[in-house]
């Protein structure tokens, strides 16, 4: 994320994992040759998801991987695949963001 | 050879080079400045172009940088101030920055537009040699600019004279492995590998930066190098309401 001029943006996330303006030259690459999709999500759909997580299988999620958790509510299946998710941090770091956003 | 070969070649008293940020205090401060070093006796002059992330720069230049890029300056700006360079200032002009903003100009665009205006080199400390060497370098020698690599207390011998050998004006010195804007401790230490780097002989000439703030710095760095950078204590002294007056007077307190 950079202006015209090469002057580094600064990024916004919830996450603070992904509160960084660069992105890695593998994703890159992936994004490039087609072999990866690459989606958004907004705060709101990452904390529900990771809220969910917590709730259905006692496992609290960073909020990065929440955004790919939150995901799964907007793919099509068709009953016959096997979905994958990495959950790739504890959540514990971000209890203090959970807490702060649902008020707990 | 460009004003900066000839500099080092005629010269032969300690050379004094100063550093600051284009667009700061103010976006139209630049070549005031430029004009007000010269008129004062400063031998060169490196001419900051401002990134957001500067990551070799203490706080004082850091704030610069902040400033001036607040004030609006880009490089494109710069570039346009620059464009009576050669009828305001005769002595050498080296720009520096972060290799970003050139990538986003085009480094070839970068390097034919900085010769055209009459600049004589570049010092870019996150540009790697390699990259230099691999990508840039044909293009840096055909517009006759001096790429000026640092090297610090760190350094391997192989890596200097590597950096010797790619060299064509002048090697930076760091005078420690610490960011900009801190006071030149001149220690054994120090006075070491000044010594080891002078012991070897090399090719091109080196200048001491880094931390070199006042006469009593510039003196000591001077027993080992053709001279010394000053940046953060002059950058620091334009941040002051009567800073441009008083140009000529910090000058002359360094050559004594």
């Amino acid at each position: 994320m950079q202006t015209d001029d090469g002057q580094v943006i600064e990024p916004y996330s919830i996450s603070a994992g992904l509160d960084y303006p660069g992105i890695g030259p593998q994703h890159a690459y992936l994004h490039q040759i087609r072999r990866a999709e690459y989606v958004s999500i907004t705060d709101d759909e990452a904390m529900q998801a990771g809220r969910l997580c917590a709730e259905l299988e006692g496992i609290i999620p960073a909020i990065e991987s929440a955004h790919a958790l939150a995901y799964l509510e907007k793919m099509k299946f068709t009953g016959k695949e096997t979905g994958v998710i990495c959950l790739s941090g504890r959540g514990d770091k971000d209890l203090d963001t959970y807490i702060n956003y649902f008020k707990l | 050879m460009n004003r900066l070969n000839k500099l080092f070649e005629q010269k032969n008293k300690p050379l004094l080079s100063i550093y600051f940020t284009a667009g700061y205090p103010h976006l139209s401060s630049t070549m005031d400045i430029a004009e007000a070093l010269e008129k004062a006796g400063t031998d060169f002059i490196e001419i900051g172009f401002p990134y957001s992330d500067p990551l070799a720069d203490g706080p004082v230049i850091q704030n610069s940088s902040q400033q001036a890029l607040e004030n609006g300056m880009t490089l494109k700006i710069l570039f346009e101030q620059l464009k009576d360079l050669r009828k305001q200032i005769s002595i050498p002009v080296l720009l520096m920055g972060y290799v970003n903003p050139m990538l986003q100009y085009g480094v070839e665009a970068f390097c034919k537009k900085a010769a055209e205006l009459g600049v004589d080199g570049v010092i870019v400390p996150d540009l790697p040699m390699y990259e230099y060497e691999e990508l840039y370098k044909d293009c840096f020698i055909q517009n006759n600019l001096s790429n000026i690599f640092l090297v610090t207390p760190q350094t391997s011998p192989e890596r200097i004279r590597k950096i010797d050998a790619l060299s064509n004006g002048f090697i930076y010195l760091l005078s420690s492995s610490a960011t900009t804007g801190q006071n030149m401790n001149v220690s054994i230490e120090a006075k070491t590998y000044f010594q080891r780097v002078k012991d070897m002989k090399l090719y091109n000439p080196t200048m001491i930066g880094f931390g070199i703030s006042d006469k009593h710095s510039f003196d000591a760095a001077s027993q080992f190098t053709r001279g010394a950078i000053v940046g953060s204590a002059f950058v620091r002294l334009l941040g002051e309401s009567d800073g441009m007056e008083r140009i000529p007077e910090f000058v002359h307190s360094i050559r004594g």
